[in-house]
């Protein structure tokens, strides 16, 4: 009896040493799940924007402004059609900018055209959101006739910038969509463009307006 | 067989066990924080800052706390350094600091860093506190759910 | 004693949390959500082009021109036109533009009276004939005093157009020998005036 509870003894302490080891091979560390809570946003504005709180780097935070603002010019008499192009001018107030409060267009030159892109995703096309500016193909004035878009091109720029600009400078099709330019994810972009109409034919008489829309996509 | 055999073969192997935990020499233990609250637990990282700078800011931050119980009562009466360890993660770019009550020192870490938190006595059976941990990872590429593991260490002397 | 020294916490992945997109038309707007993502801005656009017409008749600028006629002798009165010299072009011809943005042009002509001779004579403005050669730019018929109206059609609310207008002399009378006219006397200045309503 007691030759074999000594050689069970042996065993139970060999088997022992047997589970302890696989024990410390199995040990595992605390866990946290680390989970993205923020969506992904996209922040527009051309001319006159809203930030409520105050700027980006004052912490503030996205908003809608609803005012559309104006870019126009007036052809002096004598240059009508004459080939010379007419810088226009906005009655947008946004000189500055709401990422960090600077200077950054001037007004009333300058029409302030920037953004924002928040994503955690890397699926594909996610990459950018990209701004395309949807045109109708003419201005139009209260007779009915019309002056096509195509006339009104702009400079890009931006106060204290070097390089290239996020929205370079462009011209406006005469009806449908152009892109303006892209904004890399989780990136500010911002450019002041400076719009002329060309002046190279001459119209009937008249103010002519028309309308375009600026729409910033991320897929 | 004698019903006395399974009895004794559970016994040596809880005799097993305990002088396996019990420091021999001086040497590195992994230390049993099964106790600590939460058991479970995700933590709900949001931008640092809401709005992007021109140059890119794709930091992703949030702040757990954790009822940390280190079960040390193996070491009781020996003096010992205690690490937390943060092993290479899946996550890229992830930053650990911590804040605690005071009975463990606050730090921080990187992957594949080990931060001493306790060097001292063992009086107790466990060492107990707050942690408040901040967590920072990139988020310009970050899909969906990732672990973060760590874990405790002691030094025994 | 546990029986397991080291004893792993569970977890669970909770969903990250989705805000209803908001804001999507206006001059600042944002938008937020989980899927594809859109939000635009308006922008207005005026161009105003004034009304204005100007009007071209023989040299550009301040000369005024002048078309001179010479009648052989054997040829006064036997209705053979004769044709000019002068003008900006030569050989009795002027260059007519009108350029306008205010829709039709009228077109009219007006003489201070006969042509006089500094005596008796004189010769009436209906003996000087104008031909155009662009039909869309025709040339007020001369008169003693002001002459028809002659409308130059817009298209599109705009007229603008280029004429060749040359000069003759109906030589259909037999007129007193002298030198009728000149140099802005004797009535020997014709006035074009282009208009719009």
């Amino acid at each position: 009896m007691q030759g074999r509870m000594q050689k069970t003894k042996a065993a139970a302490g060999i088997a022992a040493g047997v589970i302890l080891l696989a024990c410390a091979l199995s040990a595992q560390a605390y866990t946290i799940n680390l989970s993205p809570r923020s969506p992904r946003t996209i922040y527009l504005q051309v001319g006159v924007g809203a930030f409520t709180g105050g700027t980006y780097n004052q912490g503030g935070s996205p908003a809608v402004n609803g005012t559309i603002n104006v870019v126009s010019v007036t052809v002096p008499a004598a240059q009508v059609g004459n080939g010379t192009a007419q810088a226009m001018t906005t009655n947008s107030t946004a000189s500055i900018s709401l990422l960090d409060n600077y200077a950054f267009c001037n007004l009333p030159g300058q029409l302030y055209v920037g953004g924002f892109y928040r994503s955690t995703s890397s699926s594909a096309g996610s990459a950018t959101a990209t701004l395309v500016a949807s045109v109708p193909a003419n201005l139009t004035n209260a007779g009915g006739q019309t002056l096509p878009f195509s006339q009104v091109r702009w400079t890009s720029s931006g106060n204290g910038d070097s390089g290239a600009q996020p929205f370079p400078a462009g011209a406006f099709p005469a009806g449908g969509t152009v892109t303006i330019g892209t904004i890399r994810r989780n990136q500010w972009a911002e450019s002041c463009h400076a719009y002329s109409y060309l002046n190279s034919s001459v119209p009937a008489a008249g103010t002519y307006t028309g309308r375009v829309t600026y729409t910033l996509s991320a897929p | 067989m004698s019903p006395w055999i399974p009895v004794a073969l559970i016994v040596a192997l809880l005799v097993a066990l305990a002088l396996a935990a019990a420091p021999a020499d001086a040497a590195t233990y992994r230390i049993d924080d099964s106790a600590s609250l939460p058991r479970e637990s995700t933590a709900l990282l949001g931008w640092r800052s809401a709005v992007p700078s021109r140059y890119g800011d794709d930091t992703l931050q949030g702040t757990i706390g954790v009822a940390l119980r280190l079960d040390v009562g193996a070491w009781r009466g020996n003096a010992g350094r205690i690490y937390l360890v943060l092993p290479e993660q899946t996550t890229a770019g992830v930053r650990l600091a911590w804040r605690t009550q005071g009975r463990l020192l606050p730090g921080q870490a990187t992957p594949g860093q080990r931060v001493l938190v306790f060097a001292g006595s063992i009086a107790t059976p466990y060492l107990e506190d707050r942690l408040e941990l901040d967590i920072e990872t990139g988020g310009g590429d970050f899909p969906g759910t990732q672990p973060l593991n760590f874990h405790f260490e002691i030094d025994v002397d | 004693m546990s029986k397991s020294l080291f004893k792993s916490l569970g977890h669970v992945a909770l969903a990250a949390v989705l805000a209803a997109p908001i804001g999507a038309n206006a001059e600042s707007s944002f938008q937020t959500g989980a899927g594809a993502l859109s939000t635009s801005a308006r922008v207005d656009f005026q161009i105003t082009i004034p009304r204005f017409l100007s009007l071209r008749v023989g040299t550009a600028g301040a000369p005024v021109d002048l078309v001179s006629f010479d009648v052989p002798a054997a040829n006064v009165g036997n209705a053979t036109p004769v044709a000019g010299t002068g003008g900006d072009l030569g050989a009795g011809s002027v260059t007519a533009s009108v350029l306008g943005n205010g829709g039709n042009v009228t077109l009219q002509a007006t003489t201070g009276g006969p042509i006089g001779n500094g005596s008796a004579g004189a010769i009436n403005w209906s003996q000087i004939t104008t031909a155009s050669s662009n039909p869309s730019l025709p040339a007020p018929v001369l008169a003693n005093g002001a002459s028809a109206g002659v409308a130059v059609a817009a298209a599109s609310g705009v007229v603008n157009q280029t004429a060749t207008w040359s000069y003759s002399y109906a030589n259909t009378d037999v007129i007193e020998s002298g030198t009728y006219g000149g140099v802005n006397t004797n009535n020997s200045r014709v006035t074009y005036t282009a208009s719009l309503p």
